[in-house]
């Protein structure tokens, strides 16, 4: 363990020990978050009966007061702006009310995220049949626009469960943190903006609100106010705000070319506007990318999950970084398609660039999954390595987005893929997530090499692990296994019908898979197997059954989502497929009829496995968990070190100019002071030779103003007039 | 009995809580009974609808508006000796009673520009005309000024010496600014510019400290030598057209372009160098920071907030009412002027990253703000003038509240550094909350006001077919991000040493809170509801 990480858990015993744990009066929220919890339970499982098992022919839905709901459920379409505005409403309340009653805000936080879950569950009624489309043309200019189809649902539902689950788990969580109320209130805006991202209809919309999830979620990463945190918070809203940018200049490119925001296709309108088209393209990717934690812009995401409170890096994890996703999703899907009417067959011309822009896309998912899992093998610290593998199911979801775009008309099965396991991905993710958390509040040590034997003191924790870790590496009977077979087979799909060359990002998916295998085999193996370690022996650990609830429950969403694969794929996906440009005999055939539990797929991972397994005894061996890279291969170091040293240069030069100048004894009026300055200045220059680029770029500035806008300022008005007239020159000479 | 005493004395206090709410109440029931009273009284006999059309249709109201200013001034002097609360409160009534009446002039403005001519002043005589830009940047004017009047109270109470002083010089400002809006020929333009950079040089070095001093010193010079560059250029104008009213010297102008070029070009540079050093243009802009930074804040409001904007205002009239369109496109200028500005905008950015003081990044802000208006200017469009125009009302609001919560910080805990910020968003949440709002407008999120202007310069540039500008504007935006949000990150973020970061509500008096909170107010609900500002806009930048 090294010494940083110490200074941390010292810091965050101090801020324990002066705040009392309340667990004594948290029986409030304990009773009415088991009653949501079963609420919620028996609502997901009275959907499932009626979209799966037909139970509405058991009910009278003609007359009487279930009819009047039905009809309702069926006619409202202000469902989007409700949704968003529940969690805005509640997370004023809460604040009001919150510094005072804790669990009344804590009650609020959860209640609030359950009406909005069966608000959501409400919409699939309309859905499974159209779009919700709802406009505010008053606002913003252009009018905000909401439209919700199946793939927008997918996102709200999964978004809803999983947050119900960490604002379960939060309550005992945060009780060993201060700031609760700025939490909330930034976990709840932080909500109420992700539900807007993903219903809005078109890139304005959505662009507002991911705005706004970007800087309300800063707060939640930088929630412990360490300077570490801080410091990963620079380069979280740094890099945010740069992604926000470049995704503005593409709506506004867009804008100007095509004359319209909405989602819709647009490949005929872009076709014509040659290189145009890409560098659009470019911008959305590279703004949607940096949440998405895509290579090369994913530096933030090691540095700011590890760092966050866990409940927020199990939503930034799950959810946040989805978000990402589902932006180049449909970003891409809607502009680069054509509309179905224009399309005869997949060899159409107008497939042309979406093909050429999915190649890209492949190969930067792949890279992603390699890097995420290579470096997640490299991991001690339990959070770091989970956000490494963030990164690296991130590649899949990337990739399988890849496939869709580049094999345009047929890219169905890349589509269902990627949407697949953006859900599945949430739900493993976040339990592994609370598990650290969980680990974290009762041991205070994340490094998975100082653990050990943790199964006989937290068997329910250790269960839920298991049960996510099998997720994440597709074991059959776990959900990971239907996305990722969904995946295999979109790869194998682009290059029988595309470019041969897709064979060897086959072969880096199985091997990345086998490294995925290797790291939860570490993570479990060290964590929860072996020998418990002297002094955690006496410990109690029976405190906290409530968060062992909210994994619970996500655990058995895992196993039913394995177990019954096809409910998703027939009730959720091969809705939304029909909202995308997609050939309906390629669907019919490939995906309506899919088998999940067939032999190929089954026989396909235990080569996968064993090969885990085999990495795994070879890294144990060797040693190969503790290499770390040379310093020169980071991103950060590549990019930054040489606009530092470039900078540190012009500093030293401007500053010896000025020395060498006072030495020839040139005099100005306040020279003195003014040297003091540069003085004074240099020194600090120079002690803080590890300054971060910003503080770099800001102390060249200084020295910069110091040593030029000074010296004109304090001169007089002769350089003025020769400026004047030198100006007056140029204008003469130019006209 | 004890007993009984104690549960008196309760009563009473209770009593006394809701006798003031009691008597609030009767007072505003008396006022709303007796204005009744006299609706009713003006409404059925014909007084009313008299004095309806007077106010409606007196063609003299903003003369009698700036006669009713430049009074002000000096009987504000004569109060203050009085009484300072007694002068506190008849200057913030003036300006509002300024802002009344100039609202008062829409019916008639909306119609068709006014036109004022007073030919028998001045020997040439004061010419004003009022469209509804004017109208729009005038309302602007005396909101501010009521805004930052208000403000002043409190603010220059517990900080400066000379408040009489500062008082008169604002009014006289304030005189001079609405002057120079209306004005439509030169010598009015360059009469009010004198009056304006005079007085705001009291504002500036108002201090006395030997920075104010300093600076003021820079900005009276740089102030004389840009108002020397405009005297040249009238003169020339004058003797090559025998008029100083730009519509006029509009018409000769296509002639002497056709016959005597240098002579229009050396007068055109030299009004554009004189109105680019009033209004700190990039490379010119050097006394800004110093002489923003060192005034008294709600002075720094109004400096970096209307006065500048002024200038610009000057820019656009002279440009596109006086030489005009046709000329304007076979002469340079466009390129100089976009260019300019584009190295404004970024470099204004750059150089506020490298301050430490509050007020000096904020006045550097304000330099590459110029840059965005400049940029609309140069694309020539009807599209960039609207850009520029809102960016005007935009960062105008913007500039001044992030002013008026820095000199808040100022006020209670004393800090410039924004290094020392450290808990402040703790201590007074209100004040920081506005900061941030100001801030993230100036970066540009979504939501806010500073966003859809923003969005609007890029439409116009992109319809100029000019990209290269978008990326431009996305570059500065994002160096506005690196200067604004450490503070915003240190304020709320980082411990401040002793006491760990807890609440407690700001310490600052109501009357200094109240218009930074209603000016954020006004920037979210601007931010939603951009269309009411852009269209009157568009509406109005065909009569320009």
């Amino acid at each position: 363990m090294n010494s940083s990480h110490d200074a941390h858990d010292l810091q965050h015993g101090d801020i324990i020990s002066s705040v009392p744990i309340n667990s004594k009066h948290s029986k409030a929220f304990y009773i009415n978050s088991i009653v949501v919890f079963f609420l919620s339970a028996v609502a997901l499982i009275a959907f499932y009966g009626f979209t799966a098992l037909d139970w509405a022919s058991y009910v009278n839905l003609e007359t009487g007061f279930l009819a009047e709901i039905a009809n309702f459920i069926h006619h409202y379409d202000k469902f989007p702006l409700l949704i968003v505005l529940i969690p805005v409403i509640g997370c004023i309340i809460q604040s009001y009310k919150g510094s005072r009653y804790e669990n009344f805000r804590d009650c609020m936080v959860v209640n609030t995220t359950f009406l909005t879950l069966l608000l959501v569950l409400a919409m699939y009624p309309q859905l499974s049949h159209g779009k919700i489309v709802f406009r505010m043309s008053e606002a913003m200019g252009f009018g905000l626009m909401f439209k919700v189809d199946m793939i927008s649902m997918i996102m709200l539902v999964t978004t809803s469960i999983l947050w119900l689950a960490v604002s379960i788990y939060a309550h005992d969580y945060m009780a060993h943190e201060n700031h609760r109320n700025r939490f909330y209130f930034f976990l709840s805006i932080t909500y109420a903006a992700i539900l807007g991202t993903v219903m809005a209809g078109d890139i304005f919309t959505m662009f507002l609100f991911f705005e706004v999830m970007t800087f309300s979620s800063y707060m939640l990463v930088t929630h412990c106010e360490h300077d570490e945190c801080i410091e990963a918070g620079y380069s979280y809203i740094y890099m945010g705000v740069m992604g926000g940018l470049s995704i503005l200049l593409g709506m506004i490119l867009l804008y100007i070319n095509t004359g319209t925001l909405e989602f819709m296709p647009l490949a005929s309108k872009l076709q014509d506007i040659g290189v145009m088209k890409y560098v659009i393209m470019a911008l959305f990717i590279l703004g949607f990318g940096v949440k998405a934690g895509m290579v090369p812009v994913h530096i933030w995401l090691p540095k700011a999950h590890p760092v966050a409170p866990t409940p927020a890096s199990a939503l930034l994890s799950g959810i946040m970084i989805k978000i990402g996703a589902y932006g180049i999703l449909r970003v891409t899907t809607s502009y680069f398609f054509p509309a179905a009417s224009e399309v005869t067959s997949y060899k159409d011309p107008i497939w042309y660039a979406a093909k050429n822009l999915g190649a890209v896309i492949i190969w930067i998912g792949i890279i992603t999954m390699a890097v995420g899992v290579f470096m997640a093998l490299q991991q001690g610290n339990m959070k770091k390595m989970l956000a490494y593998h963030s990164v690296s199911q991130m590649g899949y979801i990337i990739m399988g987005i890849g496939v869709a775009v580049y094999l345009g008309y047929k890219g169905a099965m890349g589509f269902s893929g990627a949407l697949y396991h953006i859900i599945n991905h949430a739900l493993f993710k976040s339990i592994l997530f609370m598990v650290a958390g969980v680990i974290y509040l009762q041991l205070h040590d994340l490094n998975m090499y100082n653990l050990g034997g943790l199964w006989r003191k937290l068997p329910f924790t250790a269960a839920a692990c298991l049960v996510a870790a099998l997720g994440i590496t597709g074991m059959p009977g776990f959900n990971g296994f239907a996305s990722k077979s969904i995946l295999h087979h979109a790869i194998i799909e682009a290059y029988e019908y595309g470019h041969p060359s897709f064979k060897y990002a086959e072969y880096l998916f199985t091997i990345i898979s086998a490294g995925t295998v290797c790291s939860f085999i570490k993570l479990f193996g060290f964590t929860f197997l072996g020998k418990l370690p002297e002094k955690y022996k006496k410990m109690d650990f029976t405190k906290y059954r409530i968060m062992d609830m909210a994994m619970g429950g996500l655990a058995a969403l895992v196993l039913f989502v394995g177990l019954k694969p096809e409910f998703i794929l027939n009730k959720f996906l091969i809705p939304a497929l029909h909202n995308v440009t997609y050939d309906h005999h390629f669907i019919v055939e490939h995906i309506e009829h899919i088998h999940f539990f067939n032999s190929h797929d089954l026989m396909g991972m235990i080569p996968v496995y064993i090969m885990g397994a085999v990495i795994f005894f070879l890294g144990i061996k060797f040693h190969l968990f503790h290499l770390h890279l040379p310093e020169w291969l980071r991103v950060e170091y590549l990019v930054f070190l040489p606009i530092n040293k470039a900078l540190q240069f012009v500093t030293d030069k401007m500053t010896h100019g000025h020395d060498r100048s006072l030495e020839a004894g040139e005099s100005m009026i306040n020279g003195v002071s003014t040297a003091l300055n540069i003085m004074t200045e240099e020194h600090e220059a120079r002690t803080a030779n590890k300054d971060g680029i910003i503080e770099r770029l800001a102390s060249t500035i200084s020295v910069f103003t110091h040593k030029y806008e000074m010296s004109i300022i304090k001169s007089d008005v002769v350089i003025y007039s020769i400026i004047l007239t030198s100006v007056l020159a140029i204008l003469i000479i130019f006209s | 009995m004890k007993n009984v005493e104690s549960i008196n004395e309760e009563g009473h206090g209770w009593q006394k809580g809701k006798s003031n709410v009691f008597s609030i109440n009767s007072i505003v029931v008396l006022i709303l009974f007796i204005l009744l009273i006299s609706f009713y009284a003006l409404f059925t006999t014909n007084v009313g609808q008299e004095m309806v059309r007077f106010i409606l249709s007196n063609h003299n109201m903003p003369i009698f508006t700036l006669l009713l200013i430049f009074c002000a001034a000096p009987l504000s002097a004569y109060i203050g000796n009085k009484s300072e609360d007694l002068r506190d409160s008849f200057v913030v009534n003036i300006s509002f009673v300024a802002l009344l009446m100039t609202l008062l002039l829409y019916p008639q403005v909306s119609k068709q520009p006014m036109i004022l001519d007073m030919n028998k002043v001045l020997s040439f005589g004061l010419h004003f005309r009022i469209d509804q830009l004017t109208f729009m940047l005038m309302v602007m004017a005396c909101s501010l000024w009521f805004f930052s009047l208000t403000y002043a109270h409190e603010y220059m109470a517990a900080e400066e010496e000379h408040r009489t002083r500062f008082n008169f010089w604002m009014m006289i400002t304030f005189g001079g600014v609405m002057g120079a809006l209306m004005s439509r020929d030169l010598l009015s333009l360059f009469l009010f510019f004198e009056i304006m950079y005079l007085s705001c040089y009291f504002l500036v070095a108002h201090n006395q400290t030997e920075g104010a001093l300093q600076a003021g010193n820079r900005y009276i010079y740089m102030g004389v030598v840009g108002g020397l560059c405009i005297l040249l250029s009238m003169s020339i104008l004058y003797a090559m057209t025998n008029t100083f009213a730009l519509v006029e010297i509009n018409q000769s102008i296509k002639a002497i372009w056709a016959t005597d070029k240098t002579s229009l070009v050396i007068a055109l540079t030299s009004m554009l160098i004189g109105l680019s050093i009033k209004s700190a243009v990039f490379p010119l802009h050097f006394w800004l920071p110093d002489a923003h930074s060192n005034a008294p804040t709600p002075a720094s409001a109004i400096l970096s907030g209307m006065v500048i904007k002024v200038y610009i205002f000057s820019v656009i009239k002279i440009l596109f009412v006086m030489v005009g369109l046709d000329i304007l496109k076979e002469m340079p200028l466009s390129s100089i002027i976009t260019s300019l500005a584009i190295v404004g905008m970024i470099m204004g950015s750059v150089l506020a990253i490298g301050q430490k003081d509050i007020k000096k990044i904020l006045a550097y802000s304000s330099v590459a703000q110029v840059g965005y208006l400049l940029l609309g200017i140069g694309l020539t469009s009807e599209l960039g003038l609207s850009a520029t125009f809102f960016h005007i009302v935009t960062h105008a609001l913007m500039k001044s509240i992030l002013f008026l919560s820095a000199g808040a910080i100022i006020f209670q805990k004393g800090k410039r550094d924004v290094r020392d910020f450290q808990g402040i968003g703790y201590e007074m949440p209100i004040t920081m909350t506005v900061f941030s709002i100001g801030a993230f407008s100036m970066i540009g999120i979504p939501g806010l006001i500073g966003f859809m202007s923003k969005w609007y310069l890029s439409l116009a540039s992109l319809s100029s077919g000019k990209q290269i500008y978008v990326i431009m504007i996305m570059v500065s935006s994002f160096l506005n991000a690196m200067y604004y949000l450490p503070i915003i990150i240190t304020a709320f973020l980082k411990h401040s040493g002793k006491n760990t970061n807890k609440l407690s509500r700001d310490k600052v008096p109501n009357t200094m809170l109240a218009p930074m909170v209603l000016i954020a107010g006004a920037i979210i609900l601007f931010g939603f509801f951009p269309q009411w500002l852009m269209s009157f806009i568009e509406k109005a930048i065909v009569l320009l």
